[in-house]
């Protein structure tokens, strides 16, 4: 399922560096931007700054589209990594945190800023990936797991038959599954 | 397939850790021989570890898109102008490890090759096709070391947003230090009591209530109303493509309160 998307992807970007700047690029914002944009909330802890990030991400990735080879990784790779080196120039940037109280260069710029942008994105690709589910199966696992209800509590909680809660699950894992893997996080 | 007589369907529940006793025991005996929901297990079962850690949802703003989509098409065109090209198929693992030390992609990428190498690079590309077209005639009439060396420049005019007297020109010179600014202004009274000039580059997505801005530096104007700036900054000339003035009061508060006095113009 996954090779397919990055098949996609890579398919997409390469039209977009032979200049097609209009469906590609828009099919490619649309995978990507929450994920940049959550990345940029998180890391830069101002949505001005987030949103700026994901401008600057795909203006260049336009510009470096020509480099983008799919033999050596992901398109998702290479724009987390454009992404990644963006926030840390806005990071340093004096002028965008005029106020800002001094926080930790670290997440952003440190040495292990790599390992918390991954984990960042795991948690926001989860998110995105659960938020892709129909929305009874989306409702269904949340109760589940993160409001930690029984089967039967979220039966009653829903209103619908024990047996509903359960197919829904069933249904929802798998296409959780299914999302997660399409955005590079394996269970 | 899921089915209220069969208990395949427990397997979302089971990986979840959420059957009672009874069900948990039926599940279990039904594993021992089901080698489908065996294999639907093992492929789950990092899933709740997963879920524990979900983001809080992010609504990113729907107008970002459309400012996105324009920023691109505008660098793309803008290296149209410039002559400047998306970079052509290498390699990219210097991209990924390297550290921040990145230049500027519009000045830090900018190759000056041979004319010729240029124009097949750019036949290449059919959205640049018409632009081909115009840079020969350019080329024509350029000597070819100017083109080649030349610092991309433009020209920004400024208006007043009144229909006053007031007015500037931008030459803008983009260096690999990031954009110089060299402003001239003329019909501009000097700052009210109290206040001083402050001249900004300005973001497509600047509204009064989420300012998009980078100051470029504060100023005073003479009685003759004439004055000329130089100013400079790094900040990306895609996002932060116009530039403006501002009147604004000198309580050391870094953001924009004062109202607009020179607005980009045409």
């Amino acid at each position: 399922m996954s090779d397919d998307v990055h098949d996609e992807d890579a398919t997409l970007l390469a039209r977009v560096a032979a200049g097609d700047l209009g469906t590609p690029l828009e099919e490619l914002y649309d995978r990507y931007a929450g994920r940049l944009y959550g990345l940029g909330v998180r890391l830069l802890g101002d949505t001005g700054l987030a949103e700026e990030l994901v401008q600057e991400t795909f203006v260049r990735l336009w510009r470096t589209a020509g480099r983008y080879d799919p033999e050596r990784g992901s398109v998702s790779s290479f724009a987390f990594a454009i992404a990644r080196r963006i926030a840390v120039d806005l990071w340093r940037r004096p002028s965008s945190r005029p106020f800002a109280e001094a926080v930790e260069d670290e997440r952003v710029a440190g040495e292990h800023a790599g390992d918390s942008v991954d984990r960042i994105l795991v948690g926001l690709s989860v998110r995105e990936a659960l938020d892709s589910l129909p929305d009874g199966q989306r409702e269904v696992l949340e109760l589940l797991h993160l409001h930690d209800l029984t089967q039967v509590q979220v039966a009653e909680r829903l209103g619908v038959p024990l047996g509903t809660v359960k197919t829904r699950a069933f249904y929802g894992v798998r296409a959780l599954k299914q999302a997660l893997e399409e955005r590079e996080v394996h269970a | 397939m899921p089915d209220n007589g069969v208990p395949h369907v427990e397997v979302a529940g089971y990986a979840l850790g959420k059957l009672d006793e009874d069900e948990t025991v039926s599940f279990e005996e039904h594993l021992a021989e089901c080698a489908e929901c065996r294999r639907e297990l093992e492929e789950l079962r990092g899933l709740p570890e997963l879920l524990g850690r979900a983001a809080p949802p992010v609504r990113v703003p729907n107008e970002l898109r459309a400012r996105t989509l324009a920023a691109v098409r505008q660098a793309a065109e803008d290296a149209t102008v410039d002559g400047e090209l998306p970079e052509q198929p290498t390699s990219w693992p210097e991209l990924v490890p390297a550290p921040a030390e990145e230049a500027p992609a519009a000045t830090g990428q900018r190759r000056p090759g041979p004319v010729s190498a240029r124009l097949i690079a750019l036949s290449r590309r059919p959205f640049l096709a018409a632009a081909v077209a115009a840079a020969l005639v350019v080329l024509l009439a350029i000597p070819a070391s100017m083109f080649l060396n030349r610092p991309a420049t433009t020209e920004l005019a400024l208006v007043s947003p009144t229909g006053g007297p007031a007015s500037g020109t931008v030459r803008v010179t983009q260096t690999d230090g990031g954009r110089e600014f060299d402003v001239r202004i003329q019909g501009l009274k000097p700052p009210g009591q109290g206040k001083l000039y402050e001249l900004w580059a300005v973001g497509a997505a600047d509204t009064p209530d989420k300012p998009q801005r980078v100051s470029l530096g504060t100023f005073n104007v003479p009685a003759s109303g004439k004055v000329r700036l130089h100013a400079f900054t790094a900040a990306s000339a895609s996002v932060f493509a116009r530039v403006g003035v501002t009147e604004e009061p000198q309580n050391g508060n870094p953001a924009k309160e004062g109202p607009a006095v020179l607005r980009p113009g045409n």
